[in-house]
């Protein structure tokens, strides 16, 4: 199907073209859920300090006696300034546990009952925050160190494409749906699937999905990947022109397993599919090292996101980026009257 | 555990799957191997082909899947009844794509050997043999430990030397924690 026809198809599909502009275009990360999950607290026992000269001598006492080391991110100091001007100080001792008694710990600090006043319980925050907003939620209870991943903050400010990133990435997901509109034609799902080389734009493979032809794992993904492994003069499926597939054939010096910059799987590489995939094949995905994969429309028994979050997976060796919601609108509509 | 076979059968099919694992190490690729058993006959088998055809999932358990499906075409027979009677046996607890793959074509039973800690579907990562996955396909039952110490001794002996396949630079790929 040729440009003109995909965006024909496109237009009947979708006739307000609102969501084909680049700048309205969704394109949201699809997170760790550690990135987004409420500030946790544990109970901590603090005491004020009196004579403020002894500040250095207690804190070195303290990182031997009780050192934080279950919460480094927590900083022992927290000053509050009052309305009449005068500065309240507070050090956080230790963590709060049953059989660690106010008592006990007094008697640990006889040197320096001079100095400080009665011991309290405050609630600190366990985990050093990763966001910004949870930095600003842990810090109304005690003050903690951030440092801000520049690449977190973009990806959740909206902030990480710029346009004509946004244009690149919609032009190949249009590529995708491209395949899944031949799909639909033949009968099959209509899920389409493309890999590009991010660095040249060049792309690698297209195809669809076949599960519902002859082989029930040939899901666009998998079959994404065998055409990988067909541009690098291998692969395990075969297939006919009638699929309409593509796949580009490296050079022998591309392909060759010596060369330290050759291609390696789906190493470098990002997909773009029309439906989140399914565990299956997201794990396809880790095996095959993809960097990125673009998606449309979720699924209810999706991997990247909806039943889990494969890419980011706790225990896996190979984690990689996921963004969904890329033109989901036209997508969804592939599945209006299939089947 | 409704395996039908006493132990010694489920070890000697086994013993099968190790053959296939050692062909596999043969050939410089990760040592899994598996045979897929209909009505007492071994219907197909397979062995990890990864680096021959440069597709990382080409897994043992894909490669038997592919033969069964073509067993199924040349004698008309029902595959998804097919895939139903089935029971797998292979080397290594299935990873979580083959686990998926499994359950999307039917196989319900499946014994393994050794635990797969890196990347284990049916209980070491995740348990995709059993979640809540109705569209993927129906459940499946697993009995583990047959012959593991064996399994883990082909893996050793495999991870000694490096999967020369990998270009230097992307052996050990860094993490995108995000
Ligand atoms: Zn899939
Ligand atoms: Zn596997």
């Amino acid at each position: 199907m040729t440009e003109s026809q995909c965006t024909a198809v496109i237009k009947k599909l979708k006739p307000d073209e609102s969501c084909m502009k680049c700048d309205s275009m969704k394109i949201e990360p699809v997170l760790h859920d550690k990135y987004t999950a409420l500030v946790e607290l544990v109970d901590a026992y603090v005491c004020q300090l009196t004579n403020k000269k002894r500040t250095s001598d207690l804190l070195r006492f303290l990182s031997t006696k009780y050192p934080l080391s279950e919460h480094p991110h927590v900083k022992r100091v927290k000053s509050t300034k009052s309305t009449d001007n005068t500065t309240t100080v507070q050090v956080v001792i230790c963590e709060h546990s049953a059989d660690l008694t106010c008592d006990v710990i007094k008697s640990t600090l006889t040197e320096f009952t001079d100095c400080i006043g009665c011991i309290g319980v405050v609630k600190i925050p366990s985990t050093a925050p990763l966001t910004r907003k949870q930095y600003e939620v842990a810090t109304q209870y005690w003050p903690v160190n951030f440092y801000e991943n520049k690449i977190i903050t973009q990806l959740l400010t909206d902030s990480y494409f710029n346009y004509d990133d946004k244009e690149i990435i919609q032009q190949h997901m249009k590529e995708a749906i491209d395949m899944a509109l031949i799909a639909k034609q033949k009968q099959m799902m209509p899920v389409g699937a493309v890999i590009v080389d991010p660095v040249t734009n060049r792309v690698i493979a297209k195809c669809y999905d076949k599960r519902s032809g002859t082989h029930p794992l040939q899901h666009a993904t998998m079959v994404c990947v065998d055409l990988v492994a067909k541009s690098q003069g291998a692969g395990m499926w075969n297939y006919t022109t009638d699929d309409k597939f593509y796949n580009c054939e490296m050079k022998e010096d591309e392909i060759n397993n010596d060369s330290k910059s050759g291609p390696y799987l789906c190493t470098g590489y990002h997909l773009y599919i029309t439906q989140e995939p399914c565990v299956m094949c997201a794990m396809a995905l880790v095996h095959s090292r993809i960097q990125r994969v673009y998606y449309g429309s979720k699924h209810i028994e999706g991997a990247l996101g909806s039943k889990y979050k494969i890419h980011v997976q706790d225990g896996l060796n190979h984690h990689y980026q996921v963004f969904n919601g890329v033109l989901s609108e036209i997508c969804d509509q592939l599945w209006t009257d299939y089947g | 555990m409704t395996v039908p076979q006493d132990k010694s059968s489920i070890d000697s099919w086994m013993l099968k799957s190790f053959e296939f694992a050692e062909e596999a190490l043969t050939n410089n690729e990760v040592p899994v191997g598996c045979i897929l058993v209909w009505k007492d006959k071994i219907l197909a088998t397979g062995r990890n082909e990864v680096n021959e055809t440069k597709n990382a999932t080409r897994h043992a358990e894909i490669v038997a899947i592919d033969k069964v499906l073509e067993y199924c075409e040349e004698h008309s027979e029902d595959k998804t009844k097919v895939f139903s009677e089935i029971t797998l046996y292979v080397t290594v607890e299935p990873c979580i794509m083959c686990a998926a793959a499994l359950r999307s074509v039917g196989v319900s039973k499946v014994v393994y050997g050794c635990k797969n800690e890196r990347f284990g579907g049916c209980g070491s990562v995740l348990n995709i043999h059993t979640d809540t996955l109705h569209q993927l396909g129906p459940s499946f039952q697993c009995v583990d430990d047959v012959m593991a110490d064996e399994a883990v001794q082909l893996l050793k002996t495999f991870y000694k030397g490096e999967n020369t396949n990998a270009p230097d630079g992307k052996r050990k790929i860094k993490d995108n924690n995000c």
